[in-house]
């Protein structure tokens, strides 16, 4: 069994019988052994054995390590994404020129992405100078430079995924220095029907007229009608969340249309012509 | 500030995106941010000479199905054109595919970025 102590005051170890202890777990009787957690120290072995970092590396005082935990310790997760990115984008041909000329990041969710792409600077306040200085720079230079680097919020035209991203938009905007791109409204239904179908519709489902509409067909109309007011229904829920998404951003929200097909290559076809079709 | 939704007026996609480097897509869960990253880098490849990139950190694969393709590893792949072509989207740029594997990745960057022994670690 491990005991951890976690106010370094040596209450623990003592109460055990044992002096106080350190870093390192230390048996203090059979079967149980005392670690005694200092933040600094738990920091240190937390860019060793995640980052390589030789634990001689300088970090700022320890008010820098609270602010740095306070804020959201950047896990190696955290890290790869922006890293990887990072990575990519600086990559060159022998020519120099970049290897790629867009790259398009199918991220995390809402509430996960900023803790990661403000990762290094999370970390650069805590490495002065050096070679991951330089490291962290690059990536956080990269990652704010608003002519390269382009957060673009996606949502639907429902109440969470509206307030989530209103909440990131916001985030982003008062809180960091990630410039946002266009945000994208997806799956959105228009207007199926003009008033003066719905009234045709409605006129077919009538009682009165079913029977000689089903008569006229060989087939009822109950699924046309379902279908028909379902759009609509959906449309007009939909309407105030995107008005709300509309007038609230900063940037523009570009309403992708809702493509009825199983995910797959037809389906992004239909998504990038309508992309397309915006530009 | 207040912005009417895509119209007439709003700028087409070339002029929101065109000049940027990298694209990050985030949301809420489920609304459709791997199909949309697919069909931006697509849109983009189809109507420019770019070489695009489009890169996942989801495990599953939707990014793969998205592009009508049976996997994507951790080296970007080529989404072939004929493919693309056939299903009704002809590039004229480039469209590459990969995933982040946090293993190999995180290891390759580290070693990549971090030249000399002592500041991998080692003595």
């Amino acid at each position: 069994m491990l005991a951890v102590e976690v106010d370094a005051k040596g209450d623990l170890a003592e109460a055990l019988g044992h002096p106080p202890v350190g870093f390192r777990p230390v048996v203090v009787q059979r079967n149980l052994s005392v670690i005694a957690l200092h933040p600094e120290d738990s920091f240190q072995e937390y860019l060793a054995i995640f980052f390589k970092i030789p634990r001689f590396t300088r970090l700022t005082p320890l008010a820098g390590v609270f602010d740095f935990v306070a804020t959201g310790v950047p896990g190696p997760r955290d890290m790869l994404m922006v890293g990887k990115i990072a990575h990519e984008e600086r990559r060159r041909e022998t020519d120099r020129r970049p290897v790629w000329d867009l790259i398009v990041v199918d991220a995390t969710s809402s509430g996960e992405i900023l803790p990661q792409l403000t990762a290094a600077r999370s970390m650069r306040r805590l490495v002065r100078g050096g070679m991951l200085g330089s490291q962290l720079d690059f990536v956080d230079a990269m990652v704010t430079n608003h002519r390269k680097t382009a957060l673009c919020i996606t949502a639907l035209a429902e109440e969470m995924p509206v307030a989530e991203a209103l909440e990131l938009h916001d985030e982003v905007v008062e809180h960091t220095e990630i410039g946002l791109g266009p945000c994208f409204l997806n799956r959105t239904l228009a207007s199926v029907s003009s008033p003066r179908q719905r009234r045709l519709v409605e006129l077919l489902a009538d009682a009165a007229h079913a029977q000689a509409v089903a008569q006229v067909l060989g087939d009822g109309v109950d699924g046309l009608v379902a279908g028909v007011r379902l759009a609509d229904a959906l449309n007009r829920s939909g309407q105030p969340f995107a008005r709300r998404l509309a007038a609230r951003m900063s940037v523009p929200v570009v309403a992708v249309p809702l493509v009825a097909a199983r995910p797959g290559l037809a389906t992004t076809r239909a998504v990038a012509a309508s992309m397309e079709g915006e530009g | 500030m207040s912005r009417p939704l895509a119209g007439p007026d709003t700028p087409g996609l070339a002029a929101l995106v065109g000049g940027l480097e990298v694209v990050v897509c985030c949301g809420s869960g489920g609304v459709g941010k791997t199909t949309l990253s697919a069909a931006l880098a697509a849109a983009i490849a189809a109507t420019s000479d770019r070489r695009v990139m489009v890169l996942t950190i989801d495990p599953a694969r939707r990014l793969a199905t998205a592009l009508g393709m049976s996997g994507i590893g951790a080296d970007p792949v080529t989404v072939p054109a004929a493919r693309l072509r056939e299903a009704g989207l002809p590039l004229r740029g480039e469209l590459v595919a990969a995933m982040l594997d946090q293993k190999s990745v995180w290891t390759g960057w580290w070693s990549a970025t971090l030249p000399t022994a002592r500041w991998r670690g080692g003595s």
